[in-house]
């Protein structure tokens, strides 16, 4: 029984597959996108929820897989806007990547890219670029897929796309730099 | 072209997806390009370290917390009570439209409430007599439009729920229809609700009351207002408050005749008549 079928026979055996099934995937998405594990689990609790309750507006003929993720993107976009309303801005910003040059990364930098320097690195961008970074670099979407998702012309997720890498590639070589610099 | 334009579609042509054909013009320019063709190949291993990065960075980082599955489930059932609370403060707009729909397609709809109060009922002319003792009291009140929303939206009835009495000193008939779900269950209950209150037509004389303002129900005199009977369909509807009839004139007409019983109304199945359609005020 495909888990759809499964949702809308029975919410609740549905709502334990869900987890069962795509618990780590959704969850290390999620990590990416909000940083913090709590926010994180949060995200992915109201997601699957949201499954179970509007799972007859599902259309089988489209990957289940996508659609999860435009449900998770949606509230993390919800909660972004949130956060702006109550803190009053954008949370932080990679803005010192902006127009930095699209170079080379060293061979070390590529050699030293641990779990902790990725994450340092990536919680170090802005949301934007971070759902970038997830649909790309976590998911491997292409640009088609990302432009579906993300709700934008492809020419916007193309640019968000190169600005994410740039941004990406500065915020691990500063992470980097650092670690190095401490020991 | 130069160097820089190659580049610029090789990462074009990554970027849309990195098993992606480059075009046979930059194929040909990378076999004799060294440097593109190292660009080429800086950027795919790029992109691998990304991918394996980011991916080693955050997969199989821990199981869900024991309980989660279950905080999704009580999210559910949250977020459905929350989309309900929504329907019901839609109600009354919801309920003219999917009534307006069922009536032209000739059937009522369930999960009716029938109450049966505060209407004060002639007995007619030929009770007169003991008219004032008489007198009993009739509304049918539709509580919940859930069971309507099918005709409307196929959304509305994730849950299945019973609906809850809005207000439950009142005295009501043995007539209350629970919140139903859908297909074959909705359809019995509409016919029930359609018995119900062709039932109710029958055991109330639809001529007339006085002084309270529910009135009925010869067409002739009441030709445009409330009722309102339009000769050139047939149609007739009246309007007591909370409930709004809609039949052709024969009908109530023949229901006119009919005697008034008590608040206690006893269903036959056999007097639902299609054309016959309650909405909510």
């Amino acid at each position: 029984m495909e888990i759809w079928e499964e949702i809308r026979a029975d919410a609740e055996k549905g709502a334990k597959r869900l987890v069962a099934e795509f618990w780590d995937r959704l969850f290390g998405a999620s990590l990416v996108l909000c940083k913090d594990e709590h926010a994180a689990e949060d995200l992915v609790m109201r997601t699957f929820a949201q499954v179970v309750v509007k799972i007859d507006q599902y259309d089988d003929r489209r990957p289940f897989w996508n659609w999860l993720y435009a449900i998770l993107l949606n509230y993390f976009r919800g909660d972004l806007r949130k956060m702006k309303a109550e803190v009053g801005e954008d949370g932080d910003c990679c803005d010192y990547a902006e127009g930095a040059a699209d170079k080379e990364m060293s061979a070390e930098l590529l050699a030293g890219m641990d779990a902790a320097v990725v994450r340092s690195a990536v919680s170090r961008l802005s949301p934007m670029l971070r759902e970038v970074v997830m649909l790309r670099y976590f998911e491997d979407k292409t640009l088609q897929e990302m432009s579906q998702l993300m709700k934008a012309p492809m020419g916007t997720v193309k640019s968000r796309l190169h600005l994410a890498r740039r941004c990406l590639k500065k915020s691990l070589e500063r992470v980097f730099n650092e670690k190095e610099s401490e020991s | 072209m130069n160097c820089q334009e190659y580049k610029g579609m090789i990462e074009d042509a990554l970027d849309v997806s990195l098993n992606c054909e480059l075009e046979a013009s930059v194929r040909r320019h990378i076999d004799h390009c060294p440097e593109c063709r190292e660009y080429l190949a800086m950027r795919r291993q790029e992109h691998a370290a990304f991918f394996a990065g980011v991916n080693a960075a955050y997969s199989h980082l821990r199981s869900p917390p024991a309980d989660f599955a279950d905080r999704v489930v009580r999210e559910v059932v949250a977020q459905r009570a929350a989309r309900r609370g929504w329907r019901r403060l839609a109600l009354p707009r919801w309920a003219l439209i999917a009534a307006s729909v069922a009536a032209m397609l000739g059937f009522a709809f369930a999960n009716v409430k029938l109450i049966m109060e505060n209407v004060k009922l002639e007995e007619g002319e030929r009770e007169g007599a003991k008219a004032t003792e008489g007198t009993e009291a009739t509304a049918v009140e539709v509580t919940d439009a859930t069971a309507i929303a099918p005709l409307v939206s196929s959304d509305h009835l994730a849950s299945s729920e019973p609906s809850e009495s809005s207000s439950p000193s009142t005295q009501t008939t043995d007539i209350q229809l629970e919140t139903n779900q859908k297909g074959e269950t909705l359809m019995s209950k509409v016919k029930a609700a359609g018995a119900a209150l062709s039932a109710a037509l029958a055991a109330a004389p639809l001529a007339a009351a006085n002084g309270d303002g529910y009135q009925f129900i010869n067409p002739d005199t009441y030709p445009a207002e409330n009722p309102s009977y339009s000769a050139a369909s047939g149609a007739i509807t009246l309007e007591t408050g909370a409930l709004r009839v809609m039949g052709d004139a024969d009908t109530l007409e023949a229901r006119s005749r009919a005697r008034a019983s008590s608040a206690a109304i006893t269903l036959d199945a056999s007097e639902w008549t299609p054309g016959l359609m309650i909405t909510v005020m």
